[in-house]
């Protein structure tokens, strides 16, 4: 069950993603031919270097951001992939997911210190007048949501080692954390893209 | 005429068919939970009663007396009387017969059931007369009591019409008077009184005389050479015996050959021993292990039989799957499993943590009293401490589970023929083994070493047949010679030790694995993983312990290496906690930043 709502639920953000991509193009340039294509791939791979104009918490605040990226991609690969191929998280995947699950929340920690004010919409006179964008609220709710599902997603399996929960609440915990980390891992794939497009808007403006 | 007489023939046929399905009176039970009087007449195998005054008496006869009421052809195929019984149910495997034979070197399990790493009579080519002899002193009788294949052996013609048929044994499970004496029915049984045993042992009769001593030309109708004598207060006035029979056999009968002895614990410190906790909460072995009619007993697995998941650990505590309700059963308590993880369940029996002895760091050995014969009290008593049975081995079993085990490493010599391995009984070496150890100090019931050099000397003499290679297999390996006459080592299924389930004695639930914390198996030396299991054999030549992570079919790599990790378990608890409350803190914080501007928002906008 969980196998084929996770397939499901991944497949269509991703699907949506790039119809979104295709609908709503940003960067400058040809969008379909070569050079366009490493264009973007190119320009995609500079967003992974630190700006000279950061601060030094800036620069670390980067470094971690790209830290929990990557802590989030083995989770993601250990976690789901036994479970695409029908089988579940053991031997050395749980391994190496339990190692990076400790980096992944201390650094989730980290950025909800550093970078949370920037997620925050100014006050204005009315509730719908915010002053973002769409895309720049979503943005914004994304962040909070991942912020709100590591609690349960860490909290459960941190549980699960206490003598606390017997079989049935062992299974509840088991539960409870891949459901929310089907929608953090859902809500993480379209915050990266927005967050992503908001810097290739905001890089071909400087231009 | 014809049609009058085709009418009586269907008549008898009709009538014969329905005498034929006609159910005895002990056959049933109508709901009465009162247990009947069992105030019999004792009858003699040739269905004659059996009165105090006779003065040439008979032993009674089991089929015909309890036959009676109950009807004895259904109970015969029972899973205790099975052997090379063709409607035998195998079930996983359990524990053999185990022919030890110090003088040959020889550890091999018999059985007749299709386990793996068991050879059947038929395959060692040993009849029913020797596997008796053999094993005469714990079997509650079967089908092999009846010498079917004598025909083969006159000699054993013979001897069958002196000792009579091996009948099953009724009274050794059923009996409660505590008269009831099976080591002196082993002893009736080692002097061939097959005839006479269970009288012997039922404690109403005195039995004299020895079948084994008596002549190949003894007449047992005419001759006078084993005496019965029945205590005469046992019979009424028409010759009616009391017997104690009870349905629920209490636990002395089935520890007859169903006992464990721990060799750490010595035979002065045994009373220190505690029995399986369920004995302690007042239950019984047969209120597990039940059956019907049929006898085919209850062995208490998940897989066995979907009508007797209820009896298994699982059906008892908590409910068979899909009745959940049932849990509890014989008040059983309801285990909570708090903090383990539910993959615990899926790769490891309920055995695994909760039976048999808890795991040191070497697997300890023990001796059982179907193999090793405990239980004899008088002059046929032995002291047998071959072969050695090792348990617990936490290995994974059939089902792919983890559970502990007994485990035997089986040594014998045997004939290679197409890489099929061909076990030879003792009786067709000992002349080669004898010749060829002479040197050795006779050391009985324990291993007598074998060097590389007698090992090759006995198989050079069992050299015979070119088509055959003659092998010996022990400590895992198979050792047979090579073209030029040396000896080799090799690898063979046929050398895998022999492990069976086992089950009890059950540990009182503080004493089971991970009550205590996860690291009473999960430390890089604990032994669930680590300990070991001595490699066993005459040959002292690379007797290696394997480590049990090797049998768990589990790398010893990554087994340390996920049991290491338990290490940074605390750590990795301090962090997460930590980072979830500064989480916390910042939503928390920005959530009332947000009610603040809403709030706020809300009263501008009245104003």
């Amino acid at each position: 069950m969980f196998q084929w709502i996770s397939i499901f639920g991944i497949g269509a953000v991703i699907g949506l993603v790039f119809l979104h991509a295709l609908i709503f193009p940003c960067g400058s340039g040809p969008r379909l031919s070569a050079t366009g294509l490493i264009r973007r791939g190119v320009h995609l791979f500079t967003l992974l270097f630190l700006e000279q104009q950061l601060t030094w918490i800036g620069r670390i605040r980067k470094l971690v951001y790209l830290l929990v990226m990557l802590a989030a991609l083995v989770l993601i690969l250990t976690g789901f992939g036994p479970v695409v191929f029908g089988s579940r998280l053991g031997g050395w995947l749980l391994m190496i997911h339990a190692t990076f699950a400790g980096v992944f929340v201390f650094c989730m920690a980290f950025l909800a210190v550093t970078w949370s004010n920037a997620f925050i919409c100014k006050a204005q006179a009315r509730m719908s007048e915010c002053g973002c964008s769409l895309e720049a609220c979503l943005r914004k709710a994304g962040f909070w949501i991942l912020l709100l599902l590591t609690l349960p997603m860490s909290v459960t399996m941190v549980l699960s080692m206490y003598p606390i929960f017997g079989t049935h609440g062992q299974e509840m915990l088991l539960w409870i954390h891949r459901y929310c980390t089907l929608c953090f891992v859902m809500v993480a794939i379209a915050q990266t893209y927005l967050v992503i497009r908001s810097r290739i808007l905001k890089d071909c403006k400087t231009v | 005429m014809k049609r009058r007489l085709g009418c009586v023939l269907l008549v008898i046929l009709g009538s014969s068919f329905v005498w034929a399905e006609e159910a005895l009176i002990g056959d049933s039970n109508d709901g009465n939970r009162y247990t009947p009087v069992h105030q019999m007449q004792l009858m003699d195998d040739t269905g004659i009663a059996i009165r105090a005054a006779d003065a040439d008496a008979k032993p009674f006869s089991m089929e015909k007396t309890c036959g009676q009421c109950h009807t004895f052809d259904v109970i015969t195929h029972g899973w205790h009387f099975q052997l090379s019984d063709p409607q035998k149910n195998d079930g996983r495997p359990g524990q053999p017969f185990v022919l030890a034979d110090p003088k040959t070197r020889t550890v091999l399990p018999i059985s007749e059931r299709n386990w793996p790493g068991v050879y059947s009579t038929k395959q060692l080519g040993m009849s029913q007369w020797e596997f008796i002899s053999a094993f005469n002193s714990h079997i509650p009788g079967n089908h092999f009591g009846k010498f079917a294949d004598a025909e083969d052996d006159p000699q054993v013609m013979l001897r069958k019409e002196i000792s009579g048929s091996w009948e099953i044994n009724c009274l050794a499970c059923h009996n409660a008077d505590f008269r009831q004496d099976q080591s002196l029915a082993a002893l009736q049984a080692a002097r061939q009184n097959f005839r006479w045993m269970n009288t012997a042992a039922s404690g109403m009769a005195v039995v004299n005389g020895t079948a084994s001593a008596l002549s190949d030309f003894f007449d047992p109708t005419v001759d006078k050479g084993i005496t019965v004598a029945y205590n005469p207060s046992i019979f009424d006035k028409d010759d009616k015996v009391f017997m104690n029979i009870t349905a629920n056999v209490p636990k002395e009968r089935c520890y007859y050959c169903h006992s464990v002895q721990d060799m750490a614990v010595g035979e002065a410190s045994e009373w220190t021993r505690d029995e399986d906790v369920h004995m302690h909460s007042g239950l019984n072995c047969t209120d597990c292990h039940r059956h019907g009619t049929d006898h085919q007993i209850s062995r208490g697995y998940e897989t066995e039989n979907p009508n007797m998941v209820g009896f298994t650990c699982e059906g008892c505590h908590l409910g068979p799957k899909g009745q959940e309700t049932a849990a509890g059963r014989l008040g059983s308590p309801t285990p909570k499993h708090a903090g383990i993880p539910t993959i615990h369940f899926e790769k490891m029996t309920c055995t695994a943590c909760h039976s048999g002895p808890a795991p040191q760091e070497t697997a300890g050995q023990v001796r059982t009293a179907g193999i090793h014969k405990l239980g004899l009290h008088g002059k046929h008593k032995v002291d047998m401490k071959l072969p050695h049975v090792y348990e617990p081995v936490l290995m994974k079993g059939q089902d792919g589970k983890i559970g502990p085990y007994r485990l035997i490493w089986p040594a014998f010599w045997a004939a290679l023929d197409n890489n099929e391995v061909k076990p030879l009984l003792p009786r067709d070496v000992t002349e080669a083994v004898s010749s060829a150890v002479q040197g050795n100090e006779p050391k009985e019931n324990e291993w007598m070493t074998l060097s590389e050099e007698q090992v090759t000397a006995i198989l050079t003499a069992l050299q015979s047949d070119e088509r055959k290679t003659p092998v010996y297999i022990c400590s895992g390996k198979m050792y047979k010679l090579g073209e030029d006459g040396k000896l080799l080592t090799e690898s063979h299924a046929a050398a895998a030790p022999y492990a069976w389930p086992l089950a009890h004695d059950v540990r009182p639930k503080d004493q089971s694995l991970g009550a205590k914390s996860c690291a009473d198996c999960h430390t890089t030396d604990s032994a669930f993983f680590f300990a070991k299991l001595p490699v066993d054999g005459p040959v002292p030549a690379g007797l290696e312990p394997v480590e049990m992570a090797s049998l768990q079919g589990v790398s010893k790599l990554y087994v340390w290496a996920f049991n290491f990790s338990f290490v940074f378990r605390p750590w990795l608890k301090i962090v997460t906690w930590s980072a979830c409350g500064l989480i916390a803190l910042v939503l928390l914080l920005y959530g009332l930043k947000a009610l603040s501007a809403i709030t706020r928002v809300c009263v501008e906008d009245k104003a």
